[in-house]
């Protein structure tokens, strides 16, 4: 049976819904982004008894230099002790320090665009990562296909905003100075047509997400039926999430499209195409 | 000293010859399949082999550019790619998805690069793909000297560096506004640059935020003339220069002058001195502003270009040698932009130090005197001051 992972935006979500899902995925201050939710190691092990046996994924998806490898160790040799589920990692240092190091930690392959085939899904778990979070950009078709094809354990997205851009480049802060503007909001959008893309600047960078919301529900069931391994509900910029996560489990298809009035269901029937003939 | 290897791009065999020609020590390619540039030309089988010929008889090597992230379906086909690429003797491939590596590894003698797209930025990361079997990695253009000098120093792998041409916006293979806004699949050839649109900007109370101009992504191009002494130094094994889809002229000029500084510095390190005017002519070369980038450890507004398509149209192109008559002092030119009597022309090439002059007579092919030149591929002759050859370029210097 399919588990359910979300990820909060808050301690008091994860409180409030802990009868609802069976597994959290938060991300780690200063290693991670596309999250509203950013937490200490001090903060993950709090979370960890709070959630109690329920599974505990910690996103480590951030692109690395070489000033971060040293204090990363640290790091995760303190993962190591609180023992989460496993942890997702981006950057290939995180996975080349697990095995080095010989760390006991499980580990998602979650390169966010490039998990899209099942040929490297088990190149990755033949070396050693286990788990995949599998690319919002290709079809029901595929993903199922991959599950035939794979001992990974799959963690599919079906509900939130998606990932499309990441930049080192802090693109708003360079706008704002180059044409001498004021202002200080933390959440912006980019206007194509009737589309609005958020886009969010941190320390790091820039990352803008779909202007759509994915929702997944009309393709529950039969990714159920796959026995898809985990179900992901990312609360990201959604308001109300918890109202929305209690539709999306009991399957009110309506309540859920009046809730999430910009939806759409991405990739999951929509094959992208490579040559513009 | 050692001297790096100049990588230049072609997008079909004619550009694959220019390049070589005008100094590439290696030119990277894309085949009929698993290229990041799906519309380009690209290089059938019988021509990569060509290529290779072509390159090898002048002790040169060509890459092939093996990169987009694979879909189940292309999986299969992987394996009988390679084996043909290795049968027309190509160098290397470049690659960033593993399982092309893992196939690459057990079924032919390939050398495997590593693209840019897995953007590999720490040397952790670089150490892992050296224990994998890569013997080169194309760094992500996000890092500095100082984390490319530690990189060297840690892990015995070759680094290749872009040293020119343009930038993503984002980190290499985390872009796929392509796919969200045209259905067109970023990370496998189809990048729409939805980087060089431009959006308007709202904050969170919906607000327009607005400057002069719209906002955009766009970044300004990388040339790295100015760092290439530093590069050399470093100890850096190969200088990328980007741009398959690129022309002619544009390959022919960025190649002949970072061949010229990498060949000025590594003979005389002390005598060299920096040539603004390369950077000038690099800069027209491409029709937009450039800057070093990552390198010099700046990551601020002064990367960023709002000009839109409000470019400076670049017509300093404006035509190739075809023949030169030794007695008669004339060279056979075909035309490729406007350009009249009285103009200041540069003609440069691979045996041509660039040189400049004032043309001050035209003739048509029926040797009538004329003024201005200005159908497309129009064959006209003109005197020269000075030896020319064949395939020697030609420009306008306003």
């Amino acid at each position: 049976m399919s588990k359910v992972m979300i990820i909060p935006s808050s301690m008091n979500m994860i409180k409030n819904t802990l009868t609802m899902v069976d597994a959290y995925c938060v991300s780690l201050q200063d290693y991670s982004i596309h999250s509203a939710w950013q937490v200490s190691l001090k903060e993950i092990k709090q979370i960890k008894k709070t959630i109690k046996e329920k599974d505990l994924f910690i996103a480590l998806d951030r692109n690395l230099f070489n000033k971060d490898i040293k204090p990363l160790k640290k790091i995760l040799h303190e993962l190591e002790k609180i023992q989460p589920t496993a942890i997702l990692f981006y950057d290939i240092a995180i996975f080349h320090l697990v095995k080095k190091e010989n760390l006991h930690l499980s580990l998602v392959w979650n390169q966010e665009h490039m998990t899209t085939n099942y040929h490297t899904i088990n190149y990755w778990y033949d070396k050693g990562a286990t788990y995949t979070r599998v690319s919002s950009e290709i079809t029901l078709k595929e993903i199922l296909e991959i599950k035939k094809e794979t001992k990974s354990k799959l963690i599919v997205p079906m509900l939130g905003y998606l990932p499309m851009f990441v930049s080192k480049r802090k693109l708003i802060t360079n706008y704002k100075k180059t044409f001498s503007l004021k202002d200080d909001s933390k959440l912006y959008f980019l206007v194509d047509g009737q589309d609005k893309y958020p886009i969010i600047e941190d320390q790091y960078g820039t990352y803008v997400y779909s202007s759509s919301i994915l929702n997944g529900i009309p393709y529950k069931k039969i990714v159920e039926e796959n026995q898809i391994d985990y179900l992901l509900l990312n609360s990201f910029l959604i308001p109300s999430f918890e109202t929305v996560l209690s539709a999306f489990l009991q399957n009110k298809t309506e309540t859920l499209r009046q809730l999430l009035q910009n939806q759409d269901t991405a990739f999951f029937e929509k094959n992208t195409i490579y040559k513009v003939k | 000293m050692k001297k790096p290897e100049l990588l230049a791009p072609a997008g079909d065999l004619e550009k694959l010859k220019w390049a070589i020609d005008y100094g590439a020590d290696a030119v990277y390619i894309g085949g009929p399949f698993l290229s990041l540039r799906a519309n380009a030309k690209n290089f059938t089988f019988e021509q990569i082999k060509e290529g290779c010929h072509y390159a090898h008889q002048r002790g040169k090597k060509i890459y092939v550019t093996v990169n987009i992230i694979l879909h189940n379906r292309e999986g299969k086909e992987v394996v009988s790619f390679l084996k043909k690429l290795e049968r027309a003797s190509v160098d290397a491939i470049i690659v960033s998805d593993p399982t092309i590596i893992e196939l690459a590894k057990k079924n032919t003698k390939l050398e495997i690069h590593l693209s840019t797209q897995q953007s590999t930025l720490n040397y952790e990361a670089v150490e892992y793909w050296y224990q994998q079997g890569v013997s080169r990695i194309v760094l992500g253009r996000e890092v500095s000297k100082k984390e490319i000098q530690e990189i060297k120093k840690r892990v015995p792998i070759e680094i290749e560096c872009f040293i020119h041409g343009a930038m993503c916006a984002s980190i290499s293979g985390r872009c796929v506004m392509s796919n969200f806004l045209t259905g067109r699949d970023a990370n496998r050839g189809g990048c729409a640059q939805i980087c060089r649109w431009d959006f308007d900007l709202l904050n969170e109370k919906n607000q327009l935020v607005k400057g002069d101009k719209k906002f955009t992504f766009c970044s300004k191009d990388l040339s790295s003339l100015e760092v290439l002494p530093q590069m050399i130094d470093m100890g850096i094994d190969s200088f990328k220069i980007e741009g398959r889809m690129r022309s002619i002229y544009y390959i022919a000029t960025i190649v002949n002058i970072y061949r010229k500084t990498i060949d000025e510095y590594c003979l005389h390190p002390k005598k060299y001195h920096y040539h603004k005017e390369d950077e000038k002519t690099l800069r027209n070369c491409a029709n937009r502003d450039s800057v070093v980038q990552f390198f010099s450890g700046i990551n601020d507004e002064r990367f960023s270009y709002y000009n839109g398509r409000e470019e400076v149209s670049n017509q300093d192109f404006i035509g190739i040698i075809q023949e030169y008559d030794e007695k008669t002092k004339m060279a056979i030119i075909e035309q490729r932009n406007y350009f009249k009597k009285g103009d200041t022309l540069e003609i440069f090439g691979p045996k041509t130090k660039p040189f400049s002059y004032s043309v001050d007579k035209i003739y048509d092919e029926e040797d009538n005197i004329i003024k201005i030149v200005r159908h497309p591929r129009q064959i006209v002759k003109i005197p020269m001051v000075k030896k020319v050859y064949p395939n020697d370029l030609i420009r306008v210097k306003r």
